[in-house]
């Protein structure tokens, strides 16, 4: 019993992995409908950045506070600099942010070397609980927490506050957005610098949970489109829930079929998508 | 409006201008070695000879590439660039990270560099791809890490390997677990690719054959992110887990299976706490029992001058490099003048050196026999490293077994989940 | 090949045309010349790029079907080069077929995946239909991850014997030939096919899939058709290519090589015929080049990108004609005195949509 207990709790826990990675994708792209195939690249830069301070002595959350901060500050710059102005055409976005994924990637590579580095577990959530006969990872139960509140924090910003509605008139309608005065430029540079944020933070978690080396950053970004699509462009619940899904299905798939491991994922997510393109929550269809 | 434009586009110039900077900022290692434009120069009494080397420096497993083309190039350092009184030219190309590159690069080397040796492949797939053409067209292949053991099957051929096949240094393990340890009862816990399954199955044939019993089989797939659902899934009437996870699985595997507060020992391949991944594993990989040709705290001569040239980093990869060096070293003493890939070949095949790792030599199939070291992982001085516990010399691609007894057992990837009982 | 085949009829666009004709067929057939004379002028590594630029140019304009002219998005088609690519490994290491057995058999798997990649795909647009597809290929990948029966699983197939094909063009400079011969019919089968009613009507279903649905055409199957034949040459790219390496991995069937097709068409030009071949030959000429002089080749493939998305949307192609036409009206504009650009100056002088142009 306790097996199965570990096994859905385990599942719930890799969930949340992947919505923290898929979080920043929900604003970037599935909001702001802007392809980021860096996503990946900002997960490396602020988990990477991490790992460099830490290791150097700097206090943990000063060093997650520093990755974070970095890869915003990339994701601003190479939003203003090149991909506002491919706004609405997806196909040079692509190429755009895969170019980009390549020279973080590459960069990487060239200077830290390609061998597996991890950020440490943050401080006071290192080993296990145990509940009676029951053993788990402290750090895993922290992160469903985390990926619960980051969702609610993430939603009800952009449903109660004035900010999010900009972000939400911004995006929906923009040259009316411009008409009222909302300074939509300016909205969207911040939308993209917090969702590359996001992907710094899920790099410092993530890389405690799995290490990060400078091609991870695919394998990431490959899952978290997933959640994203599976979940619905632009819904934040139904992210978080294809997450806790996609966490789920992985883990006992592991479980009962492990030779079929790689095609179960990606057939069960292709089967949804024929049959319902728009996600689990989706709700306007992409240009 | 077109001034806009225009001003638009001088910006996005200057920043692209500016990320190229940013890029050829960056530490670069080829700024030191070079492409192969490049020679590795100095003459020789004898002539010169050029070596193709082919390591990835992109992808998954760049790290490998850079530590043995560091590895080759300090000991051909060290030798002032001269082997057996031949200049080297070196002529180094990207792997890559599929068989198209590989063997792109590999005619580039042979093609327009006129490589008469070709020293390194770490990728199995792209080894299995660049194998027949360098056999066709008559170039010796000196392979420093491609496990596959179907690469080294053929006898008198040209590929001649240093490193081992997966299966080779995993099969003192059976014996030295079940007997010396006293561990009856076995899962193993491997990934699902063909290094996993021949390396774990090396471990199981002979730990099997020792009286002892594999009683589980966990396969997982390459990448795997999240090993929660495989640790939990090891029987708890096993004495010991064999793990064979490389690099990044590694690392994500002893997390795991610290995490979740397992307590049966590990033992494991070699290339699952290597010293390329032990830093990052830290106290996670505390008293990991494995087997491998290398480790750094080998006592001898030849192992303090590779510390010494490589500042005292040691690890299986750059021993490869190195011991690469000493191979064509002591093939070329063994020609007069006009080093041809024929006479590299056919010298190639009677090497006999006293590598950092010990005494090295090849079977008639071209595979490297050494000694395989039981090691454990210790804390000394606050650094985790590979003690030596104990010596197997002489191991080759065919373990105990006679070639012809081996060579009819069928292929390790149908014996998977066979093993366990 | 040439525009001059169909002309208009009309005395003045008549000349036109047929001068422009006389310069598109001189154009191919100095092309032509300089193919074939490749191997005689080039060593045998350049010889071994160049076959590789032939077929990945095939795989891209097979690719652009589906693409450019059918306007949609796949980022899937690794899937049909390596199925086209695991047909010659399987079939050849296990049952001996000669190549054309094979080369059928490549067409006819590459296509029935395709025509259910087609099927599945209807319901989706835009993005969606994108990363359906790149679900589709990922799970085909991982069938030939993990049957290791048929397809040697990560280590893929190696030592494919080339014992079938004619000895004269098993290698190097022969094989280099044989290539270009087979391209070069796969991509005038692909010219004919675009430029038929079908394939006409398939860039209509992109230009407008509710007018084409309100006329009577059968949209969904006009897509599946799309997706069928750019299924079938992929195949047949995959082949060539297993055919000059001698071995096939996953690596044929890697989401990258999806990606790589997608650029080599947008580099290109993709609203152009022959736009994603130029593409795929300038990427991997660059690849090749750039690689021989520093490890760090990615990040100059990245700084390309980058330049491709902001400065060549419409592809090299693309950008040149538009060269063409500024200097050509600024020539003109220049030189008759009332200063106006003839009307119809950047216009398409034959009646043909401008990207069923070479």
């Amino acid at each position: 019993m306790l097996t199965w207990l570990t096994h859905s709790v385990n599942g719930l826990a890799y969930g949340s992995l992947l919505f923290l990675v898929a979080s920043g994708l929900t604003i970037t792209f599935g909001l702001m409908r802007t392809v980021n195939l860096a996503h990946g690249a900002f997960y490396l830069l602020g988990g990477y950045l991490a790992y460099d301070l830490t290791t150097n002595g700097t206090d943990y959350w000063l060093a997650l506070l520093a990755g974070v901060l970095a890869a915003a500050t990339g994701g601003m710059v190479v939003e203003r600099a090149f991909l506002h102005r491919l706004a609405g055409s997806e196909l040079p976005q692509i190429v755009l942010t895969l170019g980009v994924a390549y020279i973080i990637g590459d960069q990487i590579l060239a200077n830290y070397g390609g061998d597996p580095v991890a950020p440490p577990t943050p401080p006071g959530l290192e080993g296990p609980v145990t509940i009676g006969d029951w053993v788990f990872p402290k750090f895993r139960l922290v992160m469903i927490g985390v990926a619960i509140a980051l969702a609610a924090v993430v939603g009800a910003l952009l449903k109660y506050t004035p900010t999010g509605a900009k972000v939400r008139a911004a995006v929906d309608d923009e040259e009316i957005a411009r008409a009222v005065g909302i300074r939509v430029p300016l909205v969207f540079l911040l939308v993209f610098g917090c969702g590359t944020g996001l992907a710094a933070f899920a790099g410092v978690w993530g890389g405690a949970f799995t290490s990060l080396a400078p091609d991870s950053g695919f394998e990431v970004l490959l899952l978290a489109l997933i959640v994203v699509v599976v979940g619905g462009l632009g819904s934040i619940g139904g992210a978080l829930l294809a997450a806790f899904l996609v966490g789920l299905v992985d883990q006992y798939g592991k479980v009962w079929f492990p030779e079929w491991a790689l095609f179960t994922l990606y057939a069960s997510v292709a089967a949804l998508l024929a049959v319902r393109p728009r996600g689990l929550f989706g709700k306007a269809v992409f240009r | 409006m077109q001034c806009d434009m225009s001003k638009m586009r001088v910006a996005a110039v200057a920043a692209s201008a500016l990320l190229l900077l940013a890029a050829c900022g960056g530490k670069d290692p080829s700024d030191k070695t070079g492409g192969p434009q490049d020679d590795g120069k100095a003459a020789g009494a004898k002539g010169t000879v050029t070596v193709g080397l082919l390591n990835p420096a992109t992808g998954p497993f760049a790290a490998l590439g850079t530590d043995v083309n560091a590895g080759f190039e300090a000991y051909l350092k060290s030798k002032g660039g001269v082997l057996s009184g031949y200049g080297v030219k070196v002529a180094k190309a990207d792997e890559g990270t599929d068989a198209a590159q590989g063997t792109t690069k590999a005619r580039q080397l042979v093609e327009q560099d006129k490589a008469q040796v070709v020293v390194g492949l770490v990728n199995s797939a792209i080894a299995y791809a660049v194998a027949p053409y360098l056999e066709q067209s008559n170039v010796p292949l000196l392979i420093t890490v491609a496990g596959a053991d179907g690469l080294t099957r053929k006898e008198n051929g040209n590929t001649f390997r240093l490193s081992y096949t997966s299966s080779q240094d995993s099969m003192p393990a059976g014996p030295y677990t079940c007997k010396d340890l006293g561990h009856k009862k076995a899962a193993v816990l491997a990934l699902d690719y063909s290094f996993g399954w021949e390396a774990a199955g090396g471990f199981a044939r002979t730990y099997e054959a020792a009286g002892c019993t594999v009683v589980q089989e966990i396969y997982a797939p390459l990448g795997t992110q999240d090993w929660g659902p495989y640790v939990n899934q090891v029987k708890k009437d096993a004495d010991v887990v064999y793990v064979v996870a490389p690099g990044q699985d590694g690392v994500r595997l002893l997390k795991a299976y610290r995490d979740f507060g397992l307590k049966l020992p590990i033992v494991a391949h070699g290339s699952t706490v290597d010293e390329t991944i032990l830093p990052t594993e830290g106290a996670t990989a505390e008293g990991v029992v494995s087997s491998l040709h290398y480790t750094p705290q080998i006592d001898s001569p030849q192992n303090k001058a590779l510390l010494d040239a490589s500042d005292g980093k040691g690890n299986q990869y750059l021993e490869d490099g190195w011991a690469a060096g000493m191979t064509l070293e002591a093939a070329l003493a063994q020609i007069d003048s006009d080093p041809t890939p024929e006479k590299i070949r056919a010298a190639l095949a009677k090497v006999k050196i006293d590598a950092p790792r010990g005494p090295l030599s090849f079977d008639t199939y071209g595979q490297a026999v050494y000694p395989v070291y039981i090691r454990k992982v210790e804390n000394k001085d606050g650094k985790r490293v590979n003690a030596i516990v104990t010596t197997v010399p002489g191991v080759g691609q065919f373990g105990p077994y006679d070639p012809a007894t081996y060579l009819a057992f069928p292929g390790y990837e149908k014996l998977k989940g066979t093993w366990a009982k | 090949m040439s525009v001059a085949e169909k002309k208009p009829a009309g005395a003045a666009k008549d000349r036109v045309l047929s001068r422009r004709g006389i310069t598109v067929t001189g154009g191919f057939a100095v092309a032509a010349v300089l193919l074939v004379l490749v191997p005689s002028f080039t060593d045998s590594f350049y010889t071994f790029v160049a076959t590789r630029m032939l077929l990945l140019g095939l795989f891209a304009t097979a690719y652009n079907t589906v693409f450019g002219f059918g306007g949609m998005s796949s980022l899937g088609h690794a899937a049909f080069f390596g199925i086209g690519g695991y047909t010659v490994g399987i079939a050849v290491t296990r049952w001996d077929w000669p190549p054309l057995v094979v080369l059928a058999a490549a067409v006819v798997l590459g296509a029935a995946v395709a025509a259910v990649f087609g099927v599945m795909c209807l319901r989706v647009r835009g993005i969606y239909l994108l990363l359906l597809t790149l679900a589709l290929a990922q799970a085909i990948a991982g069938l030939a991850f993990y049957q290791t029966e048929w397809t040697g699983g990560d280590n893929g197939i190696p030592n494919i014997p080339r014992d079938g094909l004619p000895s004269s063009v098993r290698e190097g400079d022969g094989y280099y030939m044989l290539t270009l011969v087979v391209v070069a019919v796969c991509v005038a089968l692909l010219w004919m096919y675009q430029r038929s009613p079908l394939g006409m009507s398939v860039v209509g279903v992109r230009e407008s899939e509710a007018r084409m649905s309100a006329t009577g055409y059968r949209t969904g199957r006009l897509r599946v058709v799309a997706f069928t034949v750019s299924g079938a040459f992929s195949a047949v790219a995959g082949v060539l290519e297993v055919y000059l390496q001698g071995s096939v991995s996953t690596a044929n069937m890697s989401w990258l090589i999806s990606a790589d097709v997608l650029v080599f068409a947008i580099l290109g030009g993709a609203r152009h015929f022959l736009g994603p071949f130029l593409g795929a030959v300038l990427v991997t000429g660059l690849e090749v080049w750039v690689s021989t002089y520093t490890d760090r080749w990615t990040t100059v493939l990245g700084i390309v990108y980058i330049a491709t998305a902001l400065f060549l949307a419409d592809g090299v192609l693309g950008r040149a004609g538009w060269a063409v036409r500024t200097t050509k009206s600024w020539w003109e504009k220049k030189s008759s005195p009332g200063g106006a650009a003839p009307p119809g100056a950047a216009a398409d002088p034959a009646g043909v949509p401008a990207e069923v142009r070479a």
